[in-house]
């Protein structure tokens, strides 16, 4: 542990430490960020930058915090793809994106997870100093829901050798004073805050091989079709599958042919995954939906259907992946 | 009005004063802070504290629109909560309501501060006001506009100035700003700019969507008296008669003839910005030891503007060019400055001639959608066209839809504008930069 703060705190004192993290919207990622800001705004000798990325898409939505912090006064705006220390705060977001990508080797990562560091390095092939905490776990006993953040928060607070610990808890419940979080939660979450020291565990492990978390070279955007719009919006590094409510699934049932052909789902549909095909009698018969990639549970189909065949479902009971 | 000179009696002979009184209105501020603060903020944090500091803003008008909606749900807080006085905010059914709103209120009295913040399309929606409100000398709006680009389709909430650059000819004064500090900065200082008496034209400070009014950083927030002073300092009692007090500022409708006169008389108030702007500046750097208002932000420049490669860029974009000129230098053997845009209307195209008058080349960099050379390009080369030595000018777009400027990216940038240097070439084509690529060549 040590002799990781002294390098951070080299790298704050003659460079600018950068940290990346991954999670879902709703999964506090920019929570911690903001509260490492309001700890080193106090420092007058630090200097600190930290920003979000999402796209318009709702909770649960795969969200991106940046940060940097240094003693040198920070110009650089630029995305932080490089960096210093990578967070993953939600496993859920792992299918959707690489949280590892770009990373050195040799840097180190934090994970919200109930693994073990070699457990989690060797699934996610990670090489460096891997953390992992179980803060949802954490969280559920002391916010009765599974929530990283503080756990993740509290670890970084440990790690980053030019804050003080104990000064943190106060700090964060100010913090959440702010946010106008009621008294006793505020309190829970000062309480997490503390049981979350010193519970993380650590591993130096080397599991990435050469070619794992490549930053992938920009590719440009191909040959555009005429109404060029259709390839842009599918494109394979936009699957808007993951803004979905999780455990939840689009149904499609016409078992009694009750559809008329209106095509208001086609229309309507802003991923433009209604399946049909022409049909004599009712001029299109809808069949289904694709929803592998692209369906993001908007609910359009569901609202817009005059004969109730689109539905929202648990996945368990929709076993099928592929068109229903 | 507060004081018996401003009581002003309309041609029917009526008289309405003391229908505001300034006095009471300065005496029912509560101040936001006692004594300078440090605090972490964001970007639109930093300008609603600015709006919330300011003793004559006490009509503040909105609809939400990301990436600016923020800046009103603080404003909001702050004044429910009782901590700001006898504030009001009125959220409106839309954009166009909202300018009109301000538009009334600003005329009703012309010593009070009305301001909005919006973004994108939102601003497309006050459009038909805003035009009006250039013409109309209502310099005590204050519209703080978040860059973004402007169409719901594809709908992007990352910072692009399309939305303000859009809005060039509005009759607005226009600035922009990067880093959180620089926008609280900008805000206080934009009315003394448009109510100053020889302006009296409305103001659109504005940021970049996500990059700025998301980013947080350390604020220091000044003390209301200290901001009161200063502001007081530029802002003196209207001249003119708002509508209460009998005059028709907006509204009329006129001939050719007349038509021409208000457009002639919007460009003579807005020319006055050259003039005061820098007073204005030197002045707030005086009260407050840090920058004020400036044509442009010399990032990386040498002081006697002698450089090979001269990079023209705005926002917080232009921090990461800034950030790699040294290696950049050392590596290419070459004098290379930074300037950011801040004054984007008027475009103040003599501060450009001076600067750039001994560059090579000049690349530029426009991050908003332009089917031409790009918007900045089109007034830097403007400036540059008297010069006896005119550099070459380089013009490439990057970020557009607020996309990240990468180290390569500038590299890529530089690269190409470094590759004019000693040649004789009578025209670059534009070019679109990501990720260190060129994606696209006209």
């Amino acid at each position: 542990m040590e002799m990781i703060c002294g390098r951070l705190e080299q790298i704050i004192n003659e460079e600018v430490l950068e940290i990346r993290g991954d999670g879902r919207a709703g999964s506090g990622i920019v929570l911690t960020m903001q509260s490492i800001v309001a700890m080193a705004v106090e420092d007058p000798t630090l200097y600190v930058q930290e920003w979000p990325f999402f796209s318009s898409a709702r909770k649960g939505a795969p969200t991106r915090g940046f940060l940097r912090l240094s003693r040198r006064p920070i110009e650089k705006s630029s995305e932080i793809t490089r960096p210093h220390i990578a967070i993953m705060m939600d496993e859920g977001v792992t299918t959707a994106i690489d949280f590892a990508e770009g990373v050195p080797r040799g840097s180190i990562f934090i994970l919200n997870t109930t693994l073990s560091p070699e457990e989690a390095a060797s699934k996610f092939r990670l090489s460096g100093r891997i953390y992992t905490i179980d803060g949802d776990r954490l969280a559920q006993h002391f916010l009765k829901k599974p929530l990283g953040n503080i756990s993740v928060f509290a670890l970084l607070m440990e790690l980053i050798p030019v804050f003080d610990p104990r000064r943190s808890r106060t700090r964060l419940e100010k913090i959440l004073k702010k946010r106008r979080l009621p008294e006793l939660l505020v309190k829970a979450n000062g309480d997490l805050f503390e049981a979350s020291l010193n519970q993380a565990r650590f591993a130096d492990c080397d599991y990435a091989r050469p070619t794992d978390h490549l930053a992938s070279p920009f590719g440009g955007y191909g040959e555009l079709m005429p109404g060029a719009q259709s390839r842009l919006r599918l494109s394979r590094s936009n699957l808007t599958s993951a803004y979905a409510r999780t455990g939840f699934v689009l149904q499609f049932g016409d078992s009694q042919n009750l559809c008329n052909g209106c095509g208001h789902c086609i229309i309507n549909c802003p991923e433009n995954i209604i399946q049909f095909h022409p049909d004599p009698e009712i001029g299109v018969r809808v069949t289904g939906a694709d929803v592998t990639n692209y369906c993001k549970l908007c609910h359009e189909c569901i609202a817009i259907c005059p004969k109730n065949l689109f539905s929202e479902v648990r996945t368990a009971e929709c076993w099928k992946v592929g068109p229903v | 009005m507060n004081s018996d000179s401003s009581i002003c009696e309309t041609a029917a002979g009526a008289l309405y004063s003391n229908i505001i009184n300034l006095d009471k209105v300065k005496a029912a501020h509560k101040p936001l802070a006692q004594e300078q603060l440090t605090c972490e903020a964001d970007g639109n944090t930093a300008a609603a504290y600015a709006c919330l500091q300011m003793w004559r803003c006490i009509l503040f008008a909105g609809f939400p629109i990301t990436p600016s909606t923020k800046w009103l749900e603080t404003v909001a807080t702050m004044v429910a909560s009782g901590k700001c006085g006898t504030k009001k905010v009125k959220l409106l059914e839309a954009e166009h309501a909202v300018a009109d709103y301000l538009a009334g209120a600003a005329a009703a009295c012309r010593d009070l501060i009305c301001a909005t913040a919006t973004s994108s399309v939102g601003l497309d929606h006050m459009t038909e006001c805003t035009r009006s409100l250039g013409a109309s000398g209502l310099g005590n709006v204050l519209l703080i506009n978040v860059f973004r680009a402007t169409a719901n389709y594809p709908l992007c909430i990352e910072g692009d100035p399309s939305d303000t650059l859009a809005h060039r000819d509005d009759g607005w004064i226009q600035i922009c700003c990067r880093g959180v500090q620089q926008i609280y900065d900008t805000i206080l200082q934009a009315p003394c700019l448009g109510m100053h008496p020889e302006i009296l034209t409305p103001v659109m400070p504005g940021y970049y969507g996500i990059k700025d009014s998301h980013r947080s950083s350390r604020l220091v927030v000044e003390p209301d008296a200290k901001v009161h002073a200063f502001q007081d300092r530029w802002i003196g009692p209207a001249k003119l008669p708002g509508l209460i007090n009998g005059d028709t500022a907006m509204g009329n409708c006129v001939t050719s003839k007349f038509f021409q006169g208000f457009k002639i008389d919007q460009k003579r108030r807005m020319e006055r910005t050259f003039e005061l702007l820098p007073q204005i500046g030197a002045d707030f750097e005086k009260t407050f030891g840090r920058s004020g208002l400036q044509f442009v932000e010399r990032l990386y420049w040498p002081e006697d503007d002698v450089v090979d490669l001269a990079i023209v860029g705005m926002g917080p974009d232009i921090g990461t060019a800034a950030s790699l000129i040294e290696k950049e230098e050392s590596r290419r053997g070459l004098k290379i400055g930074v300037l950011g845009a801040r004054l984007l209307t008027p475009f103040p195209r003599d501060e450009y001639s001076k600067r750039l008058k001994n560059a090579k080349a000049v690349l530029i960099v426009n991050q908003a959608h332009h089917y031409g050379a790009g918007h900045l390009t089109l007034d830097v080369t403007e400036a540059c066209y008297t010069l006896k030595r005119r550099p070459t000018i380089v013009s490439c777009f990057a970020g557009m839809g607020g996309a990240t400027l990468s180290d390569e990216t500038w590299q890529k940038m530089m690269d190409h504008a470094c590759a004019t240097i000693g040649k004789e070439v009578k025209r670059i084509p534009p070019v679109i930069v990501h990720e260190g690529e060129v994606l696209w060549q006209s």
